[in-house]
Formats: structure tokens, sequence, C-alpha cells
């Protein structure tokens, strides 16, 4: 009977983990692509994706859930690579003058968000999907309007023919795969970008050690219990305001390593969905809204775009159609982050009426007494 | 309520630690705008207007470790670099004689014309700022069927006009 309830406790809390790898595995097979094809694209998409995956983990640490508001660090790191691509400036420097340009932005984004997360306390996921929608606006307004008038661009490769405003799509040419090809180790049919792979090293370094710090200590302690926390002195809305930044300036490098990887960004709408993948990812990976590590930052990456890459192919395959696995890879996405959301509310109040039976049960056996 | 009030101490060395930032962050930005400035340099093998030089016929040309191009006389070629010093590599086919020449561009500049013969004479200026006769822009996504959306004042859709579409004149005044 224990192991019965131990197995399907097991099952629960790693429903989403096993029904999307189910899903994946069944795939594989009708899709018909090679086993190294495969392991190159996951290695490749490692690379490109888990640096923004792992921007989610502080805010999760801190208790604001999945931080929908990331998106306004991936185009604070879009407008520091449309200015790189203004000055020509190429190649790893390029990158990193993006990343500088993008940092104080991402630091004033992730401000206003936090401040705006504070007043949303328990809403936050909401809060920052909308806020996202509301800073797009803002952001439209400026790379659209006074990029090229009011702020000075000058290369006429990005800008539109009428003197002002950015064009749809930028050729990210001269800071293409820099990162990835600084390091590039080849091996047989597989090519790992060490670079790319050690700054992303770095930040799992850097989480491990933040955790340890007195912020990060605060944050886990913000987390748990914001009443508990302010008791105990911590400021809890400070603490919740510098998750909400740090996640949003690594969003913002985040976005500049995914782009390199890419070689062009669509500058109006590139950044819309950066956020709604990464959720996606960290919770394939089996995260919840309350806990995340970092192994299932890479667990989710690897089963998230191992769907991707098999998906479109298996329902050519299938059903003579692309475009079903399209479709196929759209409501996975989607459905994933509802399925977690559903298990999460539905084991927060089991977990809610199972602490409330125990209390019952405490307060029945002290009459008893 | 003392308690709330920063340390003059310690207000100054918050001070002093924020300069510094900012100072590592300027720094840092210029350290990269320095390094990975991109230029195109246009490599001229032609004979200098001024007469001072003739072109070479048939040279290897490569900038630092670029694949080397293959030119001949009139012929121009181009490679786009990082940063401001480059080395050029110079090899005559006929005779097999090596050249190598250190130059440095200017950061300011993004098209500069290298001129190959001026460079293996020892003659200055061997870089010039190269100014194209007219910068055409690539055509935008969609152009011509309606970017008056993106482009105020661009060509809105052409609309056919349909029986009916006429304005309907004002009813005469009763």
């Amino acid at each position: 009977m224990s192991a019965k309830r131990s197995v399907g406790r097991f099952f629960m809390e790693n429903a989403v983990v096993i029904i999307f790898l189910l899903i994946t595995v069944l795939a594989i097979k009708p899709s018909n692509l090679s086993l190294p094809y495969i392991i190159q694209e996951m290695l490749t998409r490692l690379g490109r994706n888990s640096f923004l995956v792992l921007a989610l983990l502080l805010p999760i640490y801190a208790g604001m859930g999945l931080n929908f508001g990331m998106t306004l660090g991936a185009m604070a790191g879009q407008i520091g690579l449309i200015f790189a691509i203004n000055w020509n400036i190429m190649g790893v420097p390029g990158l990193v003058f993006a990343a500088l340009i993008g940092t104080p932005i991402s630091v004033f984004m992730g401000w206003i968000c936090g401040v705006v997360l504070n007043k949303a306390k328990g809403r936050e996921m909401v809060t920052g999907y909308i806020l996202a929608y509301f800073i797009n606006g803002i952001y439209q307004f400026v790379v659209l309007y006074l990029m090229g008038s009011l702020i000075p661009i000058r290369s006429p490769a990005i800008l539109l023919s009428r003197g002002y405003g950015i064009r749809n799509t930028l050729n990210l040419e001269g800071v293409r795969q820099s990162l990835d090809n600084l390091l590039m180790l080849r091996g047989g049919p597989f090519s790992l970008p060490m670079a790319t792979y050690l700054v992303i090293g770095v930040l799992c370094l850097f989480v491990i050690w933040f955790k340890k710090t007195k912020l990060g200590q605060d944050m886990r302690a913000v987390g748990h219990n914001m009443a508990v926390a302010d008791m105990a002195g911590i400021p809890v809305d400070r603490t919740r305001i510098i998750a909400i930044i740090i996640s949003t300036v690594l969003a913002c490098y985040g976005q500049i390593i995914f782009l390199q990887n890419m070689g062009n960004v669509a500058t109006y709408n590139a950044h819309d969905q950066t956020s709604f993948f990464a959720v996606a990812a960290i919770l394939v990976g089996g995260a919840s809204v309350k806990k995340a590590t970092i192994p299932n930052v890479f667990i989710g990456v690897v089963l998230l775009h191992l769907l991707f890459v098999v998906s479109p192919r298996a329902g050519q395959n299938l059903f003579d159609s692309a475009m079903i696995g399209e479709f196929f890879r759209q409501f996975i996405g989607y459905g994933v982050i509802a399925l977690s959301l559903v298990l999460y509310a539905w084991r927060s109040r089991k977990e809610a009426l199972r602490a409330r039976e125990g209390l019952r049960g405490l307060a029945e056996g002290g009459k008893a007494t | 309520m003392s308690g709330t009030a920063t340390d003059p101490r310690t207000f100054a060395r918050r001070m002093i630690v924020r300069g510094a930032l900012l100072a590592a962050f300027v720094g840092l930005a210029a350290l990269a705008f320095v390094a990975g400035k991109g230029h195109t340099l246009l490599i001229d093998n032609k004979d200098a207007e001024d007469g001072s030089v003739q072109a070479i016929d048939g040279v290897m040309v490569s900038v630092d470790r670029q694949e080397a191009l293959e030119l001949y006389r009139g012929d121009r070629d181009k490679a786009v670099v990082k940063g401001q010093a480059h080395t050029i590599s110079i090899e005559v086919i006929a005779d097999g004689t090596k050249i190598r020449k250190r130059i440095r561009l200017p950061i300011g500049r993004e098209m500069l014309l290298l001129s190959v013969p001026k460079l293996a004479a020892g003659l200055e200026p061997s870089v010039v700022p190269f100014v194209p006769a007219q910068a055409a822009a690539p055509p935008e996504e969609g152009a011509g069927e309606s970017n008056a959306f993106t482009s105020p004042g661009g060509t809105p859709q052409t609309m056919m006009a349909l029986p009916g579409d006429e304005p309907i004149p004002d009813a005469p005044p009763d």
C-alpha cells in the first residue's frame, strides 16, 4: 500500500516530465531523424537557450513565481545589439558592448518590474505577463519612432528608408555565432560551443554561490514566507526587487547569447515568446512555481527542444504535413504551462487540506487526552 | 533616528565604489568599441591617380590571417576587418616577392581604400577613406505593398473603386 502510494506520489510530482518524455520518445521514431543529428541539435540548443532559462531561477527562489517579465530584459538586450550593429562593432567585443548597453536599461526595467510586482503580491506571474505587453508598446515606440530621429542611428543598413525607425529584421552578421565559434570543440560529427558552455557554467556557479550569500538566504526566506521574513527584519520588498533586477539583467544577456547564435533579430517580435519558451522549458524540466533547481533547467531545455526538433518531422511523416508538427509544438508548449500550473494549484490545495486535517486530528487528540 | 542616517565615511566609501564601478563600465565599453570596431577594407590594385605607381599584374594579398585574395591589374576586392591594427601580406605572383606591412585604420571611418601598389612601394598615404558615390539602402520587406504603418507617408495599398463607392451627394435643402 505504501509502495503504491509512493509510486503514485512520484508520478504526481513528476507528471509533466513523464508525460513530456513519453510524447517525445514516441515522436522520435516517426521523425526518421538520425541520432547524431538529434544530439547535435540538442548540443546547439543547450548553448542557445540555457542562459535564458537560468534567468528564471532567482525570482522562483524569492517566491515570485515564473518571471514572465523577463521579456523586458530581452528587449534591453535587443536594444544593445541594435547599437552594436549601428556602430559596426563585431565579434565578441560586439556582444560585450551590447551587454554593456543593455545592462543599465535592463536594471531600470527590472526595477520598474520589481516595484510593480510588489504592488501585486500573489499575482506576480499574470502581472509580469501583462507588464511585458505594456513595456513592449514603449519598446515599439522607441525603436520605431525615436531611433533615427531622437536617438542617433546612422547605419542605413538598419534604418527604414524614411530615415527613422529600425527595420523589421536585422542581420547580425558581425556578431553571428562569435561566442560559439570562440572555442568550438569538434569531434566526429559533433561541434561543442565550449565558450558558450563556459559562460553558462559560470552562471550556474554564480547561482550556487548566490544562494549561500546573505542576500540569497534572504531571498529564500522571503520566498518561504514573506510575513515571517518581514518579522525577522529582512527588507522583503527590496529583496524581491533585487531578485527581479538580477533576473532581468540575466535575461538581457541570455537574449544576446540566443540572438548571436541565431544570426538575425526580428526587431519587433523576437522578444515576444522569450519568456514563454523559457518558462515552458523550466516547467518541462520538473520545476514548479515554487521550486526550481539548476538540473531542472538543463533537463527542460533538452526535453522541450527535443520535441521541437522531432515533432515537425514526425508530423510530416505521419500526416504528410509539417504544419501538424508545428501546431503540435505550440499546443505542447502552452499545454505544458497550463498542466504544470493546474497540477501546482491542485497539489497546493491538497497539501493545505492535509495540513488542516492534521491540525484537526491534533486538536481532537488533544481533546481526548 | 541616528540609525537611519549614513555615516559620512560609509557614504564616502560607497561613492568611491560606485564611481569605480562606473569608470570600469565606461572603460570596458570604450575597450569593446575600440577592439570590436569593424571596417570594410577595399583592396585596390590600380594605377595611382597621380601616376606615382603602377598596378601590379598578379598579386596575392591577405589581411591578417584571412584567405589570400588574388588580384590582377585593375582589380578590386574587399575584406572585413575588426580593430585598428592589421598586417597586410603581399606576394607578387610573377617573381614570388613577399612584403609584409602593418597598417592602422582610423576608428571613425567605416570604409577605407587600400592601394596595394602604394603599400608595396612604401608610398603614403596607402590607406584613404572611401566615400561611396551613392549608398543605396536595401529594399524593405514588403515595400510597395502596404508600408503605411511602419512608414507614414509610405506607399498605401491601392484600392479599386467599386460601383457605389462614389460619395453620396448632399441632400438638397428642403
